[in-house]
C-alpha cells in the first residue's frame, strides 16, 4: 500500500511538474539576462585613484590659500599683506597694529616734503635772450 | 568609479576657475614698486642733481669766460658746457618725476581716477623730457642749444604743475589711509573691549571714549573731503605750484593734528 501510494505521489508530481509554465521569475530572468563585467585593468584603477588624489590636492590648496594667504612668490603659510588689526582678545595684542598706525601717521604728516621740484635753474642762455 | 571621475572633474575646474580668476584680479592691480625700487631711485635723483650742479658751476664759468673773451675757442668751450648742463638738467627731472611715479602708484588713501590721472600726468612729462632730451643731444651749436634752453623754460611751468599736484596727492592720501586704518582699529579695538565683557562702569566710560574718538575720526574725513574737492578743482585749471603746496600743508594741518589725537585716543581706550 505504501509503494503504490509512494508511485502515485511521484507520478501526480510529475504531472504537476508538466502542467506548470516552463518561464522562470522575472528577477531570475534579469539576471541571466545582465552581461558579465570584466574585471577592471590595474592601469585604469592606477589612473582613477591618481585623479582623485589630484583632486583632493587641489582643493586642499584652494583651502590654504584662502584661509592663509598668498605670498608675492607663492603660497606662503603668513598673509601676503599681515593685516594691521588683529582680532585679539587681549588689547596687548594690538600692539604691532599701533605701531603701523603711529608709522603711517608719521608719513603723513603734511609739514614734511622730502621731494621738492629739483632746484635746477631756468634760462641757461649762452646769449641773453 | 564614475562618481570618482565626475568628483575630481568638478574640483579640476573650480580650481582652475580660481586659478584663473585670482590672476585676473591681480593682472588688473598696478604693480607696487618694492622698498628696494624706490631707494634705488632715491639714489639715482640724488646723483643726476649732484651732477647737474657741477655741470651748471661749469657752465656759468664757461659763459662768464665767452662773454668777456668773445672768441671761438670760449664759444666751443661755452657750447659744450651748455650741451652738458641741459642734458644733465633733464637727466635729473626724469628721475625727479620717476620718484613721483614710485610715490603715487602705491598710495592707498587716493581716489583711484585722481590717482590714474596724476600717473598719466607723470607719464606724459616724462615722455616730454625723453623728446626734450633727444633734441637736445642733436644740438651742437649756440643758437639750437639756446633754442632747446627756451624749450625748457617754456615747459618749467607745466613741469612743476605735475610735480606739485602729485605731491599734494601723496599728502592728501597718506592723510586718508592714516584715517581708515585709524577707524579700522578704532572698531576692532571696541569690539575686542566689548567682547572681555568688563564691568558696567568700565564699559559706559570705553563707549565715551570710542565715541569721541569716532568723532574725531569722522572730523577728520570731512576736512580730508574738503581738501580733496579743492584739489579737484584746481587739478582742472592745473594752478599747481610751490606755493600752492605751502597753502595745502597748512590747510591739512589741522586734519594732522586730529589724527594725532586719534592715535594718542586710541591707545588710551585700549588701556
Amino acid at each position: 500500500m505504501n509503494t503504490e501510494n509512494q508511485t502515485q505521489f511521484m507520478e501526480d508530481q510529475l504531472l504537476w511538474q508538466e502542467q506548470q509554465p516552463t518561464s522562470v521569475s522575472p528577477v531570475m530572468n534579469n539576471a541571466q539576462e545582465l552581461p558579465v563585467k570584466p574585471p577592471m585593468s590595474k592601469v585604469k584603477k592606477i589612473g582613477l585613484i591618481a585623479v582623485a588624489v589630484f583632486g583632493a590636492l587641489l582643493l586642499l590648496m584652494i583651502v590654504l590659500m584662502m584661509t592663509m594667504g598668498v605670498g608675492e612668490g607663492g603660497l606662503s603659510l603668513l598673509p601676503a599683506q599681515p593685516s594691521p588689526t588683529p582680532s585679539a582678545q587681549h588689547l596687548g595684542e594690538f600692539d604691532q597694529a599701533f605701531k603701523l598706525l603711529q608709522q603711517d601717521i608719521q608719513a603723513a604728516d603734511p609739514s614734511i616734503n622730502e621731494f621738492p621740484y629739483p632746484p635746477v635753474s631756468k634760462q641757461l642762455f649762452i646769449v641773453e635772450q | 568609479m564614475k562618481k570618482i571621475i565626475v568628483f575630481s572633474f568638478v574640483i579640476i575646474s573650480i580650481a582652475c576657475m580660481f586659478a584663473w580668476s585670482s590672476n585676473a584680479i591681480r593682472a588688473q592691480e598696478p604693480e607696487q614698486p618694492t622698498n628696494q625700487e624706490i631707494q634705488q631711485a632715491k639714489k639715482e635723483y640724488t646723483l643726476t642733481l649732484d651732477d647737474y650742479r657741477t655741470k651748471e658751476r661749469r657752465f656759468i664759468v664757461a659763459r662768464e669766460q665767452y662773454r668777456q673773451l668773445q672768441t671761438l675757442a670760449s664759444l666751443e668751450e661755452v657750447v659744450k658746457a651748455s650741451k652738458e648742463v641741459q642734458l644733465a638738467r633733464i637727466d635729473t627731472l626724469i628721475s625727479y618725476f620717476k620718484n613721483l611715479t614710485l610715490q603715487v602708484s602705491p598710495l592707498r588713501g587716493a581716489d583711484i581716477t585722481q590717482k590714474n590721472l596724476q600717473l598719466d600726468k607723470l607719464d606724459g612729462a616724462l615722455v616730454s623730457l625723453t623728446q626734450l632730451r633727444q633734441t637736445v643731444e642733436l644740438a651742437d651749436d649756440r643758437v639750437r642749444l639756446d633754442a632747446t634752453s627756451l624749450v625748457y623754460d617754456e615747459q618749467h611751468e607745466i613741469y612743476t604743475n605735475v610735480a606739485y599736484s602729485s605731491l599734494i596727492l601723496v599728502r592728501i592720501a597718506t592723510i586718508q589711509a592714516a584715517n581708515d586704518q585709524l577707524g579700522s582699529l578704532t572698531a576692532q579695538v571696541f569690539d575686542s573691549i566689548k567682547s572681555a565683557s568688563p564691568s558696567a562702569t568700565i564699559l559706559a566710560e570705553k563707549q565715551r571714549g570710542y565715541d569721541e574718538l569716532s568723532r574725531t575720526i569722522v572730523q577728520i574725513k570731512e576736512a580730508l573731503f574738503e581738501a580733496t574737492t579743492r584739489y579737484t578743482e584746481a587739478a582742472l585749471q592745473d594752478s599747481f605750484s610751490a606755493s600752492t603746496y605751502t597753502n595745502y600743508s597748512q590747510y591739512l594741518q589741522p586734519a594732522f593734528t586730529k589724527l594725532k589725537q586719534g592715535e594718542s585716543f586710541i591707545k588710551e581706550l585700549a588701556k
